[in-house]
């Protein structure tokens, strides 16, 4: 019975390993890896920077692209201001300023203890995806009496918060590799 | 204490809970692109004296051309992960008098999915010709690169022998290509005949009995391509190699033999330096490998090209040897022996911006046996031709 469990993981994690194995060695190339005479195509780079001038549509790989090295329409880097967005979106937004990169949420009591509230504000500090690009400032508030009073926060909380933005961005720029695939 | 730090990761965990995962779909994006070119050429040829062409005198040593074309590019996603799209391009070509009528070069769609490839569809270069892997080169230097422009076509109507396997030529054809497996990727295509266009009817038919699906239009006929390759590295050398082949059929009456060609090719690079080469063999005549049958008695063709190329910042060089043969057959009883075609060449490639590139190169060309243009088919006019061409341009992509 033990030996049966015992294979029964064993196969499992061979299988698992063989997918895994298998997902990072499989993929469809991109149009680009194919051998190609065309005289455009043996130019290196291109006039204006993307592979011919947008008619219609929006510009995914140019976002992309800029979002590495410093945006278009956005004042900060794109990856570090939306997982910023998306780490603080629990809270209600107050202020948002993408061109500076100010982020500031209104007051936020969490479920089950309305007698404490939370503020935060977030700066993107460059254009450049790296980790010390976001710092998160965060303010918390408990009822007393009938008044809210300054009360601190626990050293590490802005620092864990600015590890969520780091870790959301780094997977917004996974999933924008893999949908420019 | 406590429940500072309960509140607080509270706060981290709703943070965590509170995230969304973005959208795959991926709104579809039409573009514009295209290149422009000119080139200026100085052409030492001793096919070009007043001797041979006939001409009062021997033709001008310069000339200069300019080139363009066009594309629009269509590009989408689906919520599914399929991605879509389609080409149009639009080039200059030299079918009327003045050399400025414009054509399509390749129009084709294609659907592709992340697990099971792409499928393209129209006028597209075959499957052996978009996995091939062939000598590397820098823009305008190569076996058949910008020297050939300038020079006068042989008596058969080619300037060179050496080439890469056919491209298919654009006839309306489906392709697949499979997904890389561990480095492997493979794939096929099929063209019922060489027509491309939307037309049946065959260029100037005269009536609807000239259809491009009688069995006698054309040269080929069920042109069958595919190829298999290979791309990895190991330690810092990058490797690619693939072996392409394409068989077709000759058209009902034709005392042509079916046409076949192979191609195996591989390149190395490794601290900016691409080193490589392709070698062609197959049953065919003329400068397209495959395009047409092989008349009885011929000997198989086949050509090679080894190049290297060195790229240091905006700077790219590269430097390339050719040599390819075709059997002239026997000619009026005499054998005419075989043509054989030998090319050198070195180039270099500066780009000015990204796009904007200036490039010069240097390459000779000795063709061995080889009749010029409006000497009668006679054993007596093969003859050894002797080419010196030196260009100069720019090329600009956007």
């Amino acid at each position: 019975m033990r030996l049966t469990r015992l294979m029964m993981v064993g196969l499992t994690g061979t299988l698992l390993a063989a997918c895994s194995a298998l997902q990072g060695n499989v993929r469809t190339p991109e149009l680009d890896e194919y051998s190609s005479d065309r005289r455009r195509d043996q130019v290196r780079g291109r006039l204006g920077g993307s592979d011919g001038i947008l008619l219609f549509g929006t510009d995914r790989s140019q976002q992309r692209g800029g979002a590495d090295q410093g945006g278009v329409g956005i004042g900060v880097n794109a990856f570090l201001w939306r997982a910023a967005l998306d780490t603080l979106s629990f809270m209600p937004l107050s202020s948002a300023d993408p061109f500076g990169g100010v982020l500031i949420t209104d007051w936020y009591s969490p479920p089950g203890n309305p007698s404490e509230r939370f503020r935060a504000t977030a700066y993107i500090l460059g254009r450049q995806l790296r980790s010390d690009g976001v710092r998160v400032a965060l303010f918390r508030q408990e009822l007393r009496g009938n008044a809210w009073v300054d009360v601190p926060v626990s050293a590490g909380t802005a620092s864990e918060l600015e590890d969520q933005v780091l870790a959301r961005a780094r997977e917004l720029r996974a999933q924008s590799t893999a949908a420019a695939r | 204490m406590r429940k500072i730090l309960l509140g607080t990761t509270a706060v981290v965990g709703a943070a965590l809970m509170g995230m969304g995962v973005a959208q795959a779909q991926t709104a579809p994006t039409v573009r514009v692109g295209g290149y422009f070119e000119f080139t200026g050429g100085y052409v030492d040829d001793n096919f070009d004296t007043a001797a041979i062409t006939g001409l009062p005198a021997s033709r001008s040593k310069v000339d200069f051309r300019s080139d363009m074309e066009i594309s629009v590019i269509v590009r989408g996603k689906a919520a599914n992960g399929l991605s879509y799209g389609a080409e149009i391009e639009l080039q200059l070509d030299n079918n009327n008098t003045s050399q400025t009528a414009i054509d399509t070069d390749e129009v084709w769609g294609f659907v592709s999915s992340p697990t099971l490839g792409t499928l393209q569809f129209g006028d597209n270069d075959s499957a052996a010709d978009q996995l091939k892997v062939a000598a590397p080169g820098v823009t305008n230097l190569g076996e058949s690169g910008g020297w050939d422009e300038f020079i006068a076509p042989e008596a058969g109507g080619t300037r060179y022998i050496l080439t890469t396997i056919n491209d298919g030529s654009d006839s309306t054809k489906i392709i697949y290509l499979s997904p890389q497996f561990f480095g492997f990727d493979f794939g096929v295509s099929y063209a019922p005949n060489q027509y491309e266009g939307e037309n049946f009817l065959q260029p100037a038919a005269a009536n609807n009995a000239a259809l491009q699906r009688n069995p006698n239009a054309g040269s080929i006929r069920n042109e069958l391509s595919g190829a298999i390759r290979y791309r990895g590295s190991f330690g810092n050398v990058g490797v690619a190699a693939a072996f392409s082949a394409m068989r077709a059929d000759v058209p009902t009456g034709s005392t042509l033999r079916d046409p076949n060609a192979y191609q195996a090719g591989l390149n190395l690079s490794a601290m900016g330096f691409t080193v490589g080469g392709h070698y062609i063999w197959g049953r065919y005549s003329g400068s397209a490998p495959g395009r047409g049958g092989l008349a009885a008695g011929l000997d198989n063709s086949n050509n090679w090209t080894l190049g290297a190329t060195y790229r240091a910042g905006a700077i790219s060089v590269g430097a390339f040897y050719s040599l390819g043969k075709r059997d002239n057959g026997v000619v009026g009883g005499v054998d005419a022996g075989d043509r054989e075609q030998q090319a050198v060449g070195v180039g270099a490639v500066y780009t000015v911006a990204p796009g904007l590139e200036v490039f010069a190169n240097y390459t000779n060309i000795e063709d061995e046996n080889v009749r010029p243009f409006g000497a009668a088919n006679v054993a007596a006019n093969y003859r050894n031709r002797s080419i010196d061409v030196f260009i100069l341009g720019t090329r600009l992509a956007f």
